[in-house]
């Protein structure tokens, strides 16, 4: 190992620097995405809210976007200096990849800039508008482009082609894991896009002093929470396609991951998914009490809450209490105690976990119609919401940002002790593998990292010229 | 006037104190988390049985699944034999099933009607299988702690035993059982196949 970071060791520093890049590129790449749409709804439909939608998220990706750069050089400069070897093998091995990365980051953020500097002077015709949307289009398909550049590298890392001292530039780009990477991420960015939208607005309302702006950011949190919630569901799909890859580029990847020293990790996946789900849920019935009437529906909550706890439950149970598969039980305690009794194992299984999971996002789709249904029968009072909603608002992206860390760092640890897996070994002293106690003070000093920067990127972009409006 | 100084530093002091909280959480974070060699962790050391050997897993994924079990000698009426075959008389065999081995996984027996008496002593569920001259059958998948029994009729031969379930079979879960009526040790270019 050439160097070393002080205080906190290079891991420390390398995880930090990397995840705070990935939280906040996954912003800036997946809320482009419905920006554009909701510019042409607004277009489409004549209501302004969605223009109003769009460029207000606009500009907090403008912002984010310089924070999203600073951090992507803070991980490249931890790369090139305690991980040297590995960042020499991957500029070498990937060369090519790199150099269109350097060449579509430019491209990308060029047309970031012009898409916002350009709202204002393209509003004034028809043309205009089409051609920003435009713009937009394109801002999009480059920044997707850059994700799977970088999603290359890193399947590569992960699954590396067999036969690597021969394989050529197209092999290594094409690994196993690529293309199951490059769903997992779209549709992730697309639930964080979303989330971070709600987390903004709910920050807005609150702090919002104007019945008419209420009425919008209670709006806006909606449609935010309506994205990410609706992305989420087909995140365990799109995670399975990527388990499944791993599984069978080698099937000893699964056992670690599922019954070794990364099961724990999919417990608390379990409970996370299940705290998102609930966070949803009581969004939903909060929002249904500004409807006009729709306090009827009120008794069906307690049966529906009832079925997600006890989905809930099922999720988390895990087989057993060992931390992986070499774990001895303590002295004087039964192997058998730290097992799941027999007559509770089908609570452990694949299966059970399978039918909770379909049963919580069932009642969320109940949630959901009986939503429409209140709403297709009385007046939507905008800004009428409790206030606790928005804390919910907030509560919700603090979980799926937590949750994003944690499963980024099982497909990290999937790795065991290399950096390339089979390839190149971790020979620093940070090579094992992290305790999940580990491995959740990490994510979550990234998760608090992440939201005192974007408390900053509001502040900066809505508080601090407000008065003068 | 004094009421709105009074609220502007009432929201001064509160986001302090927000930054402030977060500021320390943060530092306390980063202190249990610190892994450079040089800084003395506050931490404690986990109990072995809770973390693991530093190594082991990898270790053992490189060199012990594939290696065959050893015989234990702990089956009724079976002796270990030339080689490090158990040889067991006949009637039933007795196999504990753990991750990922199975003990005994080198057996042999006459041929004709046995009963496997399988025990699941893992933490994991399993199941058992046994292919060879005549013989293609699945026991039903069980869960730790508990013994199930396969009955089958072998013929003279060489049989695969393996758990069939997920990758077990892979990680080294499987073994070998002859059907021979000859003496231990001596056996025919057929059954070394």
């Amino acid at each position: 190992m050439p160097l070393d970071f002080p205080l906190i060791g290079a891991r420390t520093a390398i995880w930090l620097a990397a995840q705070l890049h990935l939280f906040l590129a996954a912003f800036v790449l997946g809320a482009p995405i419905f920006i554009v749409v909701s510019e042409w709804l607004g277009l489409r439909t004549k209501d302004r809210r969605y223009e109003r939608l769009a460029k207000e998220t606009m500009k907090v990706v403008a912002i984010a976007y310089s924070l999203t750069a600073i951090f992507g050089v803070l991980f490249a400069f931890v790369l090139m200096g305690p991980y040297q070897p590995v960042a020499n093998y991957l500029f070498k091995a990937l060369y090519p990849v790199w150099m269109w990365y350097g060449v579509f980051i430019l491209l990308e953020t060029i047309c970031m800039y012009l898409y916002w500097y350009t709202w204002e002077p393209l509003n004034r015709s028809l043309a205009g508008k089409w051609t920003h949307i435009g713009i937009g289009v394109l801002l999009n398909v480059l920044g997707t482009i850059v994700m799977l550049l970088m999603n290359a590298v890193t399947g590569f890392m992960n699954t590396p082609p067999k036969a690597i001292e021969t394989a050529g530039l197209w092999t290594m780009v094409n690994n196993a894991a690529w293309w199951p990477l490059n769903l997992h991420r779209f549709l992730g960015n697309i639930t964080f896009g979303g989330f971070v939208v709600a987390l903004f607005a709910a920050f807005m309302f609150l702090t919002s002093k104007k019945e008419e702006d209420r009425a919008f950011y209670d709006w806006m949190g909606y449609i935010g929470n309506l994205i990410g919630v609706g992305a989420l569901i087909t995140m365990p799909l799109a995670g399975y396609i990527l388990s499944k890859e791993l599984f069978i580029y080698d099937a000893q990847l699964a056992t670690f991951m599922m019954a070794d020293k990364l099961s724990g990790y999919f417990v608390m996946q379990g409970l996370l998914v299940v705290l998102l789900f609930l966070g949803a849920n009581f969004y939903m019935w909060l929002s249904m009490q500004r409807i006009e009437g729709a306090a009827r529906f009120a008794p069906h909550m307690k049966a529906i809450f009832a079925v997600l706890l006890a989905g809930g439950v099922v999720w988390v149970v895990p087989q057993n209490f060992f931390p992986d598969l070499l774990a001895k039980p303590p002295a004087g305690v039964s192997e058998h105690a730290l097992i799941l009794p027999e007559r509770f194992a089908f609570l452990g299984l694949m299966v059970a976990k399978a039918l909770a999971v379909t049963a919580i996002i069932i009642m969320t789709f109940v949630t959901y119609l009986l939503y429409r249904r209140a709403r297709a029968t009385g007046r939507i009072l905008w800004g009428g919401i409790d206030p606790m909603s928005q804390y919910v608002l907030i509560f919700i992206p603090a979980v799926a940002v937590y949750l994003m860390g944690l499963m980024g760092a099982i497909r990290s640890l999937t790795r065991m002790d290399y950096h390339i897996y089979g390839a190149v070994k971790d020979v620093t002293p940070y090579w094992y593998t992290a305790t999940l106690g580990h491995s959740s003070i990490m994510v979550a000093i990234a998760t608090v990292v992440f939201f005192l920067l974007v408390a900053f990127v509001f502040w900066v972009g809505f508080v601090i010229g407000k008065t003068d409006e | 006037m004094a009421r709105g100084l009074l609220k502007n530093i009432a929201a001064l002091a509160s986001g302090a104190a927000v930054f402030l909280l977060a500021a320390a959480l943060l530092a306390w974070m980063i202190a249990r988390v610190a892994e450079h060699p040089g800084v003395p962790r506050d931490a404690g050391k986990p109990p072995p049985w809770f973390t693991g050997e530093a190594g082991a897993v990898r270790e053992t994924l490189e060199h012990s699944p594939v290696a065959p079990a050893p015989a234990t000698g702990a089956q009724s009426g079976a002796a270990a034999t030339g080689g490090d075959f158990v040889e067991v008389a006949g009637g039933s065999i007795e196999i504990a099933l753990t991750e990922y081995e199975m003990k005994p996984g080198r057996i042999r027996t006459k041929p004709g009607t046995v009963v496997f008496v399988l025990r699941n002593e893992g933490r994991f569920a399993h199941n058992f299988h046994v292919e060879g001259p005549g013989v293609d059958t699945t026991a039903e998948k069980f869960s730790p702690g508990r013994t199930v029994r396969l009955q089958v009729t072998l013929q003279q031969g060489e049989y695969k035993i393996s758990c069939p379930l997920s990758n077990h079979d892979q990680r080294g879960m499987h073994g070998t059982l002859i059907a021979t009526s000859r003496p231990a040790g001596r056996l025919t270019a057929d059954e070394r196949r």
